[in-house]
């Protein structure tokens, strides 16, 4: 008993220091966040408006209520999906997912013009930039952690060499990317899109979004608000952006290997030679052996990577360039200059509390959806 | 794991080697440009120009290193680089502390609201840092460290992300191992130090060596925080020489190298170190 | 019968005005500024920073008063505005610092800033008539802002105008005897530089919004409303500068500019006929030219080619603001601000910093640097001989501006420039809205 109460007091104290740090410096800016979200606060001076700024984010009640139900009818669509599979509830769940996604189908509009538009397209920046990022980091660092596994002459060396872009500062990488993706016909980009017959691109500089650009899927203007919105969606994310992502993939890509390949080696080679023995194609093995036991790194690193988008602010801060009209600004950045850009620090903070909101939904959906998928060894 | 080069067939082995070399060449080409243009006068990073960094073109006719000379001299970097290595230093041991007594707690001790407690913790790897600037800044400004060095390292000193690499590990420690210790009388503290740490060593220096990168690299914080010159980090100093430079990009890259060199240095020696590590940092299940 | 009335009421008033007047003379004259420090946060480095520390010296030693100041690096502009809201928010601030006009609204929506206003007037400590007439019109109008009822927010230490840069050497070459004064004349030398083969063109297009300010007052425009009371971006100035350029591009005689400050290296490197940048700008061409390809070649400036009868000048420039604190510190930090802008200060500012002085009578003791200067003497006449207009100062325009470019380029990439630009009316009136006090 004594024992048991010795080592709890014991628990509690190793926690506190750091529990101190980050209740301080971590929770209580939330707090004070979402105090001052109910003001009207311009730096020093401040008048209570209670939802008022919310009000502006959403446009008004009615909007944010159906993003509100839309949400939640999406939400219990997907729970149901997995759970059962009596035909009844499935096609229940079926209804609830169609009806949520014409809730928002319908709402989404409305928000862009009764509330924040802005703020709607940095939600789309920081969508479309984690969907840019996170796959390509996670393939392209298995297969080069696979290029990695085993013994060979080597091996260190390009260890080595694909964790360089990481830990360098991004002050200093991004200023060369600047330059090699410049839109001069004698930026590095152009001058191998010039290789391959193409003509330049402006790259960093260039607002359109890619489908646009290869496809010619432009948004409609004035055809109506519903096609209007969703058509904005249609040009994909903008050159601009995809070229940040290119310096993404060359920052976290070596990381994103090592980490796979420490989980690959991980994995026993009895398996695979039992594997062998039986007959099993290379492709096979990867399905049944190696997938599996490499998914709680998997795992690990989407929540991560999906995280870290929704947080990203320095790549972003320093490649980004007015003109391109905001395309390039997820939401960090976008309540970043709603903060320091005219001082609006009640609707700074009460968009920051809109993005921990979506952060901490998007987690939860991670859990429950991948979660369940994470093969841990016994 | 065997120690043997495991057999491959010839085909595999060269397309290993092919699919890693273009990797490598994408990851140092940004490396080749920037040292290529810092050694380069300005009208050549204009005029001499090639996407290719085999051929001569994309290299200076003469190196120019009067361009570090220049970007060192017209600025106290000497000073920056002392300054960004104690924030670093400072930082390092507080987090190393923090994280590793609450890792512990967390991964081996029981106390009510242990997992409650520790997913409030990773709740606050979820907040933006620009949320936290500003009352972060306020919270300084009271207590009067703004300029000083508490202002830049205290709100550092804990992090849930590296309390949460170094549970992972710690929790696979072998119960048995503890049990032993405690039953020979040794407190909590004498076990996290005597046993776990050494035991840790791997994890401890992912966490060591990601801190430091984080701590050097930092721009925003110091920024707001830093009023003269007294604890003015790198960072600063090199956003300081961009804004400076101009059009002179030679000069740029002459600073972005000069101010990357001493983690590069680290990480050079330490290598073998921090790459084992940091791929232990993984999950394993 | 009503003589008396008069008379009294005369009296009466004239008992007032001294009283307040003296009233006024010895609030100030009370404060006892005996070892007041100061903090100044600047932007400037090197050579400008070393100047400035050297006259900050000078006035510690030589003022009267025994005040001292203590300037610091504060980062550049957007840091200084970064670090100011903190501090604002977090009690930390300055007593003196940069600031450009929409900035210190910002600042003042939290009422952090001084009027300067009964300082200028004071008898004893402020400026008088004579001299207040010796600045150029308009520099001092501008730091007046009237979403704060006509508070004057800042001081101006010095100017800058937007002006255009060319190549004299290539000017001559292409057989073309002075810079373009119109828009037609610009048109036609830009055709003329541009040489594909070569790589050659003829205007590297500045996207910032004070170029695009020089564009509009160039043709008799303006940004704001008539009564000032919001923007006024939908204009056919506007329209008529997006127009021209949206051509000059597809043309082929201009292209946009590809890096930060890539319109200094072509244009050091001879690629590129003509810029539009900032005066302050000149030091940092000269020394690019001088390090070009094929070596340094004749180059100056000239005012933005117009419509309008004289040149139009885009005026712009961080002025210094004063921040509340005590009587004593504040009145101190006005001293300082003063003797900043005595003519003797100004002339060795200006000949160390290239940006130009806020009096006029700052010409006679330059002589010397004018007659080095082909440059900054060219720029120099520009502002005796146009008229000057300034950007507005509402908080907020930063977002603005940032719209104005991002507008701008999608015009040059084929928008159309109509609907670009009511849109972007539209959104610039909506920052307003949001952001005023």
């Amino acid at each position: 008993m004594r024992h048991r109460l010795s080592e709890a007091i014991s628990g509690y104290l190793f926690v506190l220091p750091a529990a101190l740090v980050l209740a301080i410096f971590g929770l209580l800016p939330l707090l004070y966040n979402l105090y001052i979200s109910l003001f009207n606060w311009h730096i020093k001076r401040a008048t209570f408006i209670g939802l008022g700024n919310y009000k502006e984010i959403f446009g008004g009640v009615a909007p944010f209520a159906l993003l509100v139900i839309s949400v939640s009818l999406l939400a219990s669509g997907c729970a149901l999906v997995g759970k059962n599979r009596k035909l009844l509830v499935r096609l229940l769940a079926l209804f609830l997912l169609a009806c949520g996604a014409a809730g928002l189908a319908l709402d989404l509009p409305q928000i862009n013009s009764l509330g924040d538009s802005d703020m709607l397209r940095s939600f789309r920046v920081t969508l479309w930039y984690s969907l840019g990022t996170v796959p390509i980091q996670l393939f392209f660092g298995f297969l080069i952690a696979a290029a990695l596994d085993g013994k060979f002459d080597g091996k260190e060396a390009f260890r080595v060499i694909y964790l360089l872009p990481y830990i360098v500062p991004a002050v200093a990488t991004a200023a060369v990317f600047e330059r090699l993706f410049s839109l001069r016909p004698e930026s590095w980009a152009n001058q191998m899109l010039a290789l391959f017959g193409s003509h330049p691109l402006q790259w960093l500089r260039e607002y359109k979004g890619i489908f646009e650009l290869l496809f010619g899927l432009a948004p409609t203007n004035g055809a109506g608000s519903l096609s209007d919105y969703w058509s904005t969606w249609a040009g994909g994310p903008s050159l601009a952006l995809v070229s940040i992502m290119f310096y993404n993939y060359w920052v976290f890509i070596g990381y994103y290997a090592l980490i796979f390949a420490n989980g690959l080696a991980a994995v026993p080679r009895q398996l695979y030679e039992a594997a062998s023995l039986d007959g099993a194609s290379p492709f096979t093995m990867l399905r049944r052996i190696t997938l599996p036991l490499v998914s709680p790194t998997t795992y690990f690193l989407t929540i991560l990577g999906i995280i870290g988008t929704f947080k990203s602010f320095n790549s972003i801060y320093v490649l980004r360039d007015p003109s391109t009209g905001g395309v390039t600004d997820p939401m960090s950045v976008y309540i970043f200059f709603q903060f320091f850009h005219g001082g609006r620090f009640g609707y700074a903070a009460a968009l920051s509390m809109v993005l921990l909101v979506i952060v901490v939904g998007l987690t939860l959906i991670q859990q429950r959806s991948m979660g369940k998928r994470v093969f841990y060894e016994q | 794991m065997s120690n043997r080069p495991t057999p491959r067939p010839p085909l595999f082995t060269a397309l290993r080697y092919l699919a890693l070399g273009i990797g490598a060449f994408i990851a140092l080409l940004p490396f080749a440009y920037m040292i290529a243009n810092a050694l380069k006068t300005y009208s050549e990073t204009v005029t001499r120009v090639s996407p290719n960094p085999f051929s001569p073109e994309f290299w200076p006719a003469a190196p120019q290193w009067s361009n570090f000379s220049e970007v060192w001299l017209g600025d106290a970097f000497a000073h920056y680089f002392f300054n960004s290595f104690i924030i670093s230093l400072v930082t390092l041991c507080g987090s190393l502390a923090t994280s590793s007594l609450a890792a512990y707690a967390f991964a081996k001790l029981r106390f009510p609201g242990k997992e409650t407690i520790f997913s409030i913790f990773l709740l606050t790897l979820m907040i933006p840092e620009t949320v936290t600037l500003i009352p972060n800044f306020l919270v300084i400004s009271y207590l009067g460290w703004t300029d000083r060095l508490a202002g830049l390292t205290v709100p550092f000193l804990a992090s849930a992300f590296y309390i949460f690499l170094l549970r992972q590990f710690f929790r696979q420690i072998p119960d048995s191992l503890l049990e032993n210790a405690r039953m020979d009388g040794a407190s909590n503290l004498r076990i996290l130090w005597s046993i776990v740490a050494p035991i840790g060593q791997a994890p401890l220096f992912t966490v060591a060596f990601l801190d430091i990168a984080s701590s050097w690299n930092s721009l925003q914080w110091p920024l707001v925080v830093v009023q003269t010159p007294r604890w003015r980090p790198i960072t600063v100093g090199l956003a300081r020489l961009i804004s400076e430079a101009g059009p002179q990009i030679q000069l740029r890259m002459a600073g972005a190298l000069i101010s990357l060199a001493p983690v590069v240095a680290v990480y050079l020696v330490a290598q073998h170190q921090i790459v084992d590590s940091l791929s232990n940092s993984g999950i394993k299940g | 019968m009503y003589r008396r009335a008069y008379r009294n009421f005369g009296v009466f008033l004239l008992l007032t005005m001294t009283s307040a007047f003296a009233l006024g003379a010895q609030a100030f004259d009370k404060l006892n500024l005996k070892g007041t420090a100061v903090t100044y946060w600047y932007q400037h480095t090197q050579g400008r920073e070393v100047a400035l520390k050297k006259m900050i010296d000078r006035f510690n030693t030589t003022n009267q008063w025994g005040i001292t100041v203590k300037g610091e690096y504060a980062g550049g502009y957007n840091d200084i505005a970064n670090k100011m809201t903190a501090g604002i928010a977090g009690g930390n601030t300055p007593d003196l610092v940069v600031a450009y006009q929409n900035d210190s609204a910002t600042y003042e929506m939290s009422d952090a800033l001084v009027d300067l206003n009964p300082y200028v007037s004071d008898p004893k400590f402020g400026v008088s008539k004579a001299e207040l007439a010796d600045y150029f019109p308009g520099f001092l109008a501008q730091d007046v802002n009237p979403q704060f009822g006509n508070k004057r927010l800042g001081w101006p230490p010095n100017r800058s105008i937007e002006i255009l840069y060319y190549n004299a050497d290539w000017l001559k070459a292409l057989g073309i005897a002075a810079p373009p004064k119109t828009w037609d004349e610009f048109y036609e030398d830009a055709k003329k530089a541009t040489d594909q083969a070569k790589g050659t063109y003829g205007y590297a297009i500045s996207l910032d919004a004070s170029s695009v300010f020089a564009l509009v007052i160039s043709r008799g425009g303006d940004f704001r409303t008539p009564g000032g009371s919001g923007y006024s971006l939908d204009t056919p100035q506007l329209r008529a500068s997006f127009a021209f350029f949206q051509k000059l591009l597809k043309d082929g005689y201009a292209k946009k500019i590809a890096e930060q400050y890539g319109d200094q290296t072509d244009f050091a490197n001879r690629k590129v006929l003509f810029t539009m940048g900032s005066t302050s700008g000149i030091p940092f061409y000269d020394s690019a030219v001088q390090k070009g390809a094929k070596g340094a070649f004749a180059w100056s400036v000239a005012p933005i080619p117009h419509t309008t009868a004289k040149p139009m000048l885009n005026i712009f420039g961080a002025s210094v603001s004063v921040v509340k604190s005590t009587p004593e510190k504040q009145l101190a930090s006005w001293l300082f601000l003063r003797w900043m802008s005595e003519p003797s200060q100004q002339a060795e500012w200006t000949r160390v910093s290239n940006y130009f002085p806020v009096r006029r009578s700052t010409a006679a003791q330059l002589g010397d640097y004018l007659a080095k200067n082909v440059q900054f003497a060219a720029a120099w006449k520009a502002l005796q001989t146009g008229d000057q207009k300034a950007e507005p100062s509402f908080a907020g325009y930063d977002q603005v501006r940032d719209a104005i470019s991002a507008a701008y380029n999608a015009v040059l990439d084929g928008a159309d420039v109509d609907s670009t630009i009511i849109a972007l009316n539209t959104k610039a009136n909506k920052i307003f809205q949001q952001t005023k006090p």
